[in-house]
């Protein structure tokens, strides 16, 4: 009976060590030497071109920002080259997300190839790209670090969670193609740097 | 029908077959599940409201339990199959359980792109295998370890919705993260914290109090089979022992026919000798009156339904002379009423009763300088009653209801006389009773209803017809 009571105080102990961990873990210093607050000034112009690459759900999330800081934008997450007809500025929601590109009938090669035509359209047109990461370092894999290589490559502005930078590689991006990085705490700190790119 | 027929490890890969495929299969049936929940998450995301993150999170642990689960059961029961036809031991058993079930869930994963989650899945997995320790698959266990593993794997499934685990690496999966992430977003990752908490406690809660009633349910199974079991064979023990007192029985006949028989033969060689006709026809009525005899008994013993009209008399002189002579430190008294009614019993077997309760009283423990046995014989209503009281040290209270069940014993006796004695009294149409006090002895009461409206052509006539 005693050796019960004190297995079972053991185990309280155990789930209480891992929420204090959890919280303590959470307030770790998310600093990173290249990362800015937000822009000193505005680059993007309306209207705006939501898309996705990668087709995840956090497309729908900077659509609602940006929704809520009244930038007039069009939402297509599978935006074509016809699609940019009136757009100045092109927000590239990267995440890569098997459903998502299966519940659009599409591979990842299509979508690899919808985003690379599109950023040569833009390119030529000189309109300005953006790259919001919203996946943190789970949705990190192989293919999501292609799609932000590629969009990276070719933007002005990248913004994503400290999370995902964990390994320095969006950092390293940043450097690499000599684009202002913002990195904030979570998700709901987004607002603020992407309105900088605005207003 | 054709499942009845089949062997338990034909009936186990069987069922594995059919698990497998409909692992395999589930994910293709249920992509539009998938893709409802993505949908979910992107409604969530723009309109703010997070009863649709909740609605996506029930799907998707739905979604996860069901498909884990079908791998699980295909998996536990080509283990089944393993067990039985190669015996092999729990370890490897163990391992081979953990290395199938991983396989066929990267299987799959990689077949129809479907995200599966490596930490929680495994942890449930090792619970579930841990739940299953020491318990036979025996009838119904496929049906309790499904319950059981459906709960777990929702239990655990729902730890990958909730942001405070995330960085233990659960819910790393697309659909877990996506409703993490929009969670986060809309501010409800408290609300994911708390409702994985209430999903995930009362589903393994359930899982572990189902395995402890299912192994409670096994174990009394086991003890009523095991009751079962020894209850026949002590009723093959007393089979046994009722046959051995029958063949006792017979002893005892062939023993009291030798009286008649020693009649017959005396008779027989003074019908050699004599020459006078008047003794011949006595002897001649002896020999036949002897042979009667024989054929009653005979009859009496044969044929249980078979009753001769016996007088008190008759059944006194037939218990004297069944009284010990010899043991000078015995007493026994016989009393009876000069005007008694006749009964209609089978007589060799009543005697036989009623000696088996002087036998009893003879044998009976005493603390006196000598036993005495007193045999009452009284007419008694519209009947007869026989009354044998020892001075023994009688029976204990609490033991007196056990002394008619077969095989009970105090350890003098064999434990069948009075149970058989009784059997025969009642099919006798008479009743017995045992009164005892406690260190001061014993009697038991005999009553059988007086004989009405029979002579003996009748009797003799019906016996004939029984025999």
């Amino acid at each position: 009976m005693r050796s019960k009571v004190l297995k079972v105080i053991s185990y309280v102990l155990l789930i209480v060590c891992i929420i204090w961990l959890s919280y303590n873990m959470d307030q770790r210093d998310y600093k990173r030497y290249n990362s800015i607050p937000s822009l000193p000034q505005a680059i993007g112009k309306e209207t705006v071109l939501i898309t996705s690459a990668g087709q995840s759900t956090d497309t729908y999330i900077v659509k609602d920002i940006a929704n809520r800081l009244r930038i007039h934008n069009f939402f297509m997450p599978q935006a074509l080259e016809p699609d940019l007809e009136g757009i100045n500025t092109v927000v590239f929601v990267v995440g890569f997300s098997e459903i998502g590109e299966k519940l659009h009938g599409i591979t990842f090669e299509n979508e690899k190839k919808r985003v690379d035509l599109l950023l040569k359209s833009l390119k030529k047109n000189e309109v300005t790209i953006i790259t919001v990461y919203l996946g943190g370092k789970h949705r990190r894999n192989m293919n999501t670090d292609t799609l932000l290589r590629m969009t990276c490559s070719k933007s002005q502005y990248l913004i994503a969670t400290v999370s995902a930078d964990e390994d320095y590689y969006l950092s390293n991006l940043s450097n690499e193609y000599k684009v202002p990085i913002t990195l904030v705490k979570n998700v709901k700190n987004i607002s603020e740097p992407f309105a900088s790119a605005f207003r | 029908m054709l499942l009845d027929k089949m062997n338990t490890e034909k009936k186990s890969v069987l069922w594995a077959a059919i698990l497998l495929i409909a692992s395999l299969t589930f994910p293709k049936l249920a992509e539009n599940v998938w893709f409802d929940i993505i949908v979910k998450i992107r409604e969530a995301a723009v309109t703010g409201d997070s009863g649709h993150l909740v609605l996506a999170s029930a799907f998707s642990s739905f979604l996860f339990a069901i498909s884990n689960s079908l791998i699980f059961l295909s998996v536990s029961q080509v283990m089944v199959f393993f067990k039985k036809k190669h015996k092999l031991a729990s370890v490897i058993l163990f391992v081979l359980k953990i290395g199938s079930f991983i396989a066929i869930n990267a299987i799959i994963t990689k077949i129809y792109s479907i995200p599966w989650e490596p930490v929680t899945t495994l942890v449930a997995l090792t619970l579930l295998l841990i739940l299953a320790k020491n318990r036979k698959a025996n009838y119904g266990y496929f049906i309790q370890e499904a319950m059981v593993s459906v709960q777990v794997f929702i239990a655990f499934q729902w730890l990958n919705i909730m942001p405070i685990f995330s960085m233990y690496y659960f819910g790393q999966s697309d659909i877990p993260l996506s409703i993490k992430i929009t969670g986060m977003y809309i501010n409800s990752t408290s609300m994911l914290n708390f409702i994985g908490f209430c999903f995930f406690l009362p589903f393994v809660f359930s899982a572990i109090l189902t395995t402890t009633l299912f192994k409670s349910h096994e174990q009394n199974i086991f003890i009523m089979r095991e009751n079962y079991q020894k209850e026949r064979e002590l009723q093959i023990m007393k089979s046994k022992a009722i046959e051995n007192r029958i063949y006792q029985e017979i002893n005892l006949l062939a023993h009291d026919l030798k009286t008649p028989l020693v009649t017959i033969r005396g008779l027989n060689s003074l019908l050699t000798m004599t020459k006078d006709e008047a003794k011949l026809e006595t002897y001649s009525h002896r020999i036949e009156g002897a042979v009667v005899k024989m054929n009653e008994m005979v009859s009496s013993f044969l044929y249980g339904s078979s009753r001769q009209l016996v007088s008190p008399e008759e059944l006194i002189n037939y218990i004297q002379a069944q009284i010990p002579m010899e043991d000078d430190k015995l007493k026994i008294e016989i009393d009876f009423d000069e005007i008694l009614p006749k009964i209609l019993v089978n007589k060799v077997r009543v005697v036989r009763a009623i000696i088996n309760f002087l036998e009893n009283a003879i044998v009976a423990p005493y603390r006196h300088a000598y036993k005495y046995i007193s045999i009452e014989v009284r007419a008694l209503g519209d009947g007869l009653k026989i009354s044998i009281t020892d001075n023994g040290i009688g029976i204990e209270p609490s033991r007196l209801p056990k002394i008619w069940e077969v095989g009970y014993s105090t350890g003098q006796t064999s434990g069948l006389g009075l149970p058989f004695a009784k059997q025969i009294i009642e099919e006798n149409e008479g009743t017995v009773a045992v009164e005892s006090e406690f260190n001061k002895g014993t009697t038991v009461t005999v009553f059988f209803p007086a004989a009405k409206g029979f002579d003996s052509d009748d009797l003799r006539r019906n016996n004939n017809e029984i025999e």
